[in-house]
């Protein structure tokens, strides 16, 4: 289980998270929306360990320091490759498994996210639903256990979109905990069976999907 | 993250980055043209317009001892024609020879015979002025001693016959042909004793040393990319330093210069002296690592750094003394100069090495990282311009 | 949106990057900074220069020390050097070590047999590296002095036995000789006066031009700072100005282009207005005061202008032709790197083959030298007037492709 308690976070006087709690377990899919502003990426950049919360606790699998790091697979909004490496550069650079482990475990990845065709391709002469598709890639390298994306669907046509959730819904099935930030919740219908809305740092919903769908047709009718 | 896949792929990326390997590229050949041209200023052939109006014979005299020297290509021609060349660009300088040329000189008078004028935007005049100074010299020469020989013959009611004369009028131009006779060498004193009795740096290494920085600093533009901004985030969330990826990522530019130092350094030097040399070269790249980092971080971006980078390795290779030492006027400047890696190079270059050099190399690194820690962290906290236009 | 708006837009376009415009101002001071405080400065002062050197001459013949007496005696020298006669080499090197003289002259003993019997004679001048420029100077006068002394003795010689050969006594012909070469080298130390000019050693100028080197700067940072409109229209071409459509219609397109080419040529000039002060000094202040009526002014501001303009256009060609910034970034470079070599900027002059050397001027760099070195410091009016029109028309074909580039491309969507 991955799991946030009591979580705060300040920018000065600005609450950004007020007492946010999560929990997310393996083989579950947890969809986190709110508008800009709302405290999506500050919750999920706590939970990816790689911001500090004022207060409150993060605990992945009752690991610590570097396992619990490496259990979580991180994926930011921004492409944050090496442009100017190749794509199967790009993952090695990630993977601390010894030569011919990590050259199964590249290939493999490769294969899966059907970019093995364009593996010695440089990163920048990739069209922006494959670099997604990399981005995503190297967030798996290390075989995590929980998986964290921010708004990975933005700027995708719907055939990336639909290619992109299609792996996700895999991941998910064959084990990983995924949380989702996204403002398009409609997308993700198929794919998440927990949702969390947070606004102005507080949370405004956190129970099933399906609820949350309940709740917003009952708005919107 | 796993650092020595980083190196090795940086290494990868360098060499398949046009655009810097050629700069490398120019580095290299820059510096073993200079070391084969050797310390001779290579001049070229300047083109010489002459306009002979001389009415006597020693105008085209002139002309056929100027036309012996190497480094001028004389063209007799009209005023005219020669005014055109000049404004054309192609004839660097015009000389005039006035119409009592011969009269003059047979009168043992030289002052004041020719007109040299030179392109304003023409280099190196000398090389025209001082051939030409020498010819007219040479001609006035042979005619005062003509005169005096007469005279001196003439006092002891001798004469020589003019079938003599002719004859040594033809040995005179012989022996004006035959160029210099005494030799003229320059000696350069080494700093100090030891240095003298080791084999000296090449002028190759020197050149590739001033030239370097502007490699490294272009090569490490991968600080500056929008995408690195982005990355570095997620680097440091797997607990992999920031110093540390900075320096993998500056270590792939590290290894190709240093291994090009070592082919310049091998074709222009023995094994053994090179060897010698290979501590302060070391150094000499740390330090211009960390220079290039600094100067990366203070240029926030590529535009900036091109324009920095030249400037900024013109000045080090000048105040370093790799290129020249320093002349007695620029005691400031030679004092700046310890700040600079390139100095502790010139001095372990001249057999001096100084106890500053590995102080001088951390210090730039450490400048280095931290610069560029700052403008990440600068970076990742400040918001986007709006373009007024968009 | 009218043509004033979009030049106002456009200049707050390209001026807002602060670090950027500061590169592009500052480096070209840092690289004048250097070049006139560490290498022009003795060249500024030539005719205050001393050259202070010791000459040990250890051969005893009369010609040789007459030779050395006059070099040490000469009126024409005594503005240009000091020398001090030493009578061993160790007090020569003593005086080099506490730095007293710039150089040490060494005449061998046995060096006018060695003349007289067609031997290999030399002679050294010795030095530290600080003193090389000092050094070359030296040696090339004294290289040309003794070439002539040399082959004089030869000429002298020859006549002398000619003069013998008709019957004069060998005595009184080896006493003319020695006559012959004392009044020639007497009137050889006025050589330069052979056009008009004083003394012995030719201008320090001849040997390193400081107006040449100065024009190549002012022209090398002109072209480099193209470098931001450069990337900026490569930018706007592949990127959203062009893909929003903004361009879409001629007339939006033809703002877009005057007002980038203006906007250039303004970032160009700023950097000219600043270098160009600066490298006026290397004029004697009287000589600045003269050239600093009408004609100057009247020359030199048509061509910044021209020279700012002819680099903006070809900033803006270029950005147009290639859409990558990095990529059109680098090839400015190259180019400008290029231009510099093929127009005798960082390759000696007259060393590159003609047909370089002819392509070379037809670059915008060679040009735009040319014409700043006309109108700062020595103006020739044909020359000018040659150099203005090459510039004016690289700058109308540059100018006329790059505007059909932008054209076609704000059209294509």
């Amino acid at each position: 289980m991955l799991i946030g308690h009591g979580l705060t976070k300040r920018y000065g006087d600005r609450y950004a998270l007020r007492n946010a709690a999560i929990e997310l377990s393996s083989g579950s899919a947890l969809m986190l929306l709110g508008r800009n502003g709302s405290g999506k990426t500050t919750l999920l950049n706590i939970l990816a360990l790689a911001m500090r919360a004022d207060s409150g606790t993060v605990q992945i699998d009752e690991l610590s320091g570097r396992a619990a790091r490496e259990a979580i697979g991180f994926v930011p909004q921004e492409i944050a490759l090496f442009e100017e490496l190749s794509v199967e550069e790009n993952l090695r650079v990630w993977c601390t498994l010894p030569r011919a482990a990590a050259k199964e475990r590249l290939d493999a990845l490769l294969e899966r996210l059907d970019l093995y065709s364009m593996r010695k391709k440089l990163l920048r002469r990739l069209s922006g639903g494959q670099k997604r598709r990399v981005n995503l890639a190297v967030a798996l390298m290390g075989c995590p256990r929980y998986l964290l994306l921010d708004e990975p669907f933005v700027g995708a046509d719907e055939d990336s979109e639909g290619r992109m959730l299609e792996l996700l819904a895999g991941y998910r099935d064959s084990g990983l905990g995924l949380i989702i930030v996204s403002h398009q919740p409609r997308t993700l219908r198929t794919i998440a069976d927990r949702a969390m809305v947070l606004e102005r740092g507080e949370t405004t919903f956190y129970g099933a999907a399906e609820d949350y769908f309940a709740a917003l047709e009952d708005r919107e009718l | 993250m796993n650092a020595y896949a980083l190196f090795v792929c940086r290494l990868k990326a360098s060499l398949r980055d046009f655009a810097s390997m050629a700069i490398l590229f120019l580095c290299v050949a820059g510096a073993l043209l200079a070391h084969w041209h050797g310390e001779q200023r290579q001049q070229g052939r300047l083109t010489l317009a002459l306009v002979n109006e001389d009415t006597g014979r020693m105008g085209a005299r002139l002309a056929d001892i100027l036309s012996e020297e190497e480094t001028l290509s004389v063209r007799v021609i009209s005023a005219e024609a020669a005014e055109r060349l000049l404004m054309q660009d192609r004839a660097q300088c015009v000389a005039r020879i006035p119409a009592d040329f011969s009269e003059r000189l047979q009168r043992r008078e030289f002052r004041s015979s020719a007109v040299l004028t030179v392109s304003s935007g023409s280099a190196y005049a000398s090389a025209v002025s001082e051939p030409l100074v020498n010819a007219i010299m040479k001609l006035w020469f042979e005619q005062r001693t003509i005169y005096n020989m007469d005279s001196f013959l003439l006092e002891r009611g001798l004469a020589l016959a003019p079938e003599r004369k002719q004859t040594l009028e033809a040995d005179m131009e012989r022996i004006w042909r035959e160029g210099p006779l005494i030799r003229v060498e320059n000696i350069t004193l080494a700093p100090s004793p030891s240095a003298a009795m080791k084999e000296p740096a090449s002028i190759a290494l020197c050149w590739f040393a001033a030239l370097i920085p502007f490699y490294f600093t272009v090569n490490s533009g991968w600080l500056l990319r929008d995408s690195f901004r982005s990355l570095t985030g997620r680097i440091r969330r797997t607990g992999f330093s920031s110093p540390a990826l900075f320096l993998t990522q500056s270590a792939a530019g590290f290894v190709l210069v240093a291994g090009c130092f070592a082919l310049v350094g091998l074709l222009t030097m023995s094994a053994g002296a090179f060897t010698e040399l290979v501590p302060g070269i070391l150094l000499y790249c740390v330090g211009c690592v960390g220079i290039a980092l600094t100067l990366c971080s203070l240029c926030r971006n590529f535009t900036a750094l091109l324009l920095v980078a030249p400037t900024f390795t013109l000045a080090a290779a000048v105040l370093s003394g790799l290129l020249m030492q320093l002349p007695e006027w620029a005691g400031v400047w030679a004092a700046l100069s310890n700040i600079l890696p390139g100095r502790g190079l010139y001095e372990a270059f001249a057999g001096v090495p100084g106890a500053l050099a590995p102080l001088v190399a951390l210090a730039w690194v450490t400048a280095g990282l931290l610069s560029a820690y700052l403008s990440q962290r600068r970076n990742n906290s400040k918001r986007e311009l709006t373009d007024p236009i968009l | 949106m009218s043509l004033w708006r979009w030049i106002a837009l456009d200049l707050k376009r390209l001026f807002r990057g602060r670090a950027l415009i500061l590169a592009t101002l500052i480096t070209p001071l840092v690289g004048l900074m250097v070049f006139a405080s560490v290498v022009a400065p003795m060249l500024l002062e030539e005719k205050r220069i001393i050259i202070p050197y010791a000459i040990c001459n250890e051969d005893s013949s009369e010609p040789v020390r007459q030779f050395v007496r006059l070099l040490t005696n000469a009126e024409s020298l005594k503005s240009l050097t000091a020398v001090y006669p030493v009578k061993d080499m160790q007090t020569g090197y003593e005086l080099l070590a506490s730095g007293n003289v710039s150089l040490l002259v060494h005449v061998p003993a046995d060096f006018y047999t060695d003349i007289s019997t067609g031997g290999n004679p030399a002679m050294y001048i010795i030095a530290s590296e600080a003193h090389s420029f000092e050094q070359s100077i030296v040696r090339i006068t004294v290289d040309s002095l003794l070439s002539i002394v040399g082959q004089s003795q030869n000429v002298l010689q020859r006549f002398a036995g000619e003069a013998i050969d008709a019957g004069a006594d060998e005595a009184a012909a080896n006493d003319w000789i020695g006559g012959q070469m004392s009044g020639g080298i007497e009137e050889y130390m006025h050589r330069r006066a052979a056009l008009s000019q004083g003394g012995i050693l030719s201008a320090y100028s001849e040997y390193f031009p400081v107006q040449y080197y100065l024009c190549a700067l002012f022209s090398i940072f002109a072209a480099l700072a193209m470098l931001p409109a450069l990337y900026l229209s490569s930018a706007d071409m592949g990127g959203p100005v062009v893909k929003r459509g903004l361009l879409a219609s001629r007339p939006a397109a033809s703002k877009y282009y005057l007002g980038r080419l203006i906007s250039g040529a303004a970032l160009i000039l700023l950097a000219l207005a600043l270098l160009i002060p600066i490298g006026a000094v290397t004029e004697e202040a009287d000589a600045l005061l003269a050239n600093m009526a009408d004609t100057v002014w009247l020359a030199l501001a048509p061509a910044l202008i021209l020279t700012a303009l002819s680099f903006s256009a070809l900033a803006l060609f270029l950005g147009a032709l290639i859409n990558r910034p990095r990529l059109a970034l680098w090839c400015g470079f190259f180019i400008v790197l290029t231009m510099a070599a093929l127009s005798g900027a960082l390759v000696a002059e007259g060393a590159l083959p003609a047909l370089l050397a002819e392509i070379g001027r037809w670059t915008p760099l060679k040009s735009a030298m040319s014409l700043l070195a006309n109108s700062l410091f020595s103006l020739d009016s044909a020359r000018y007037a040659q150099d203005t029109l090459r510039l004016a028309a690289m700058f109308i074909a540059l100018a006329l492709a790059g505007y059909k580039l932008v054209l076609r491309k704000g059209a294509a969507l």
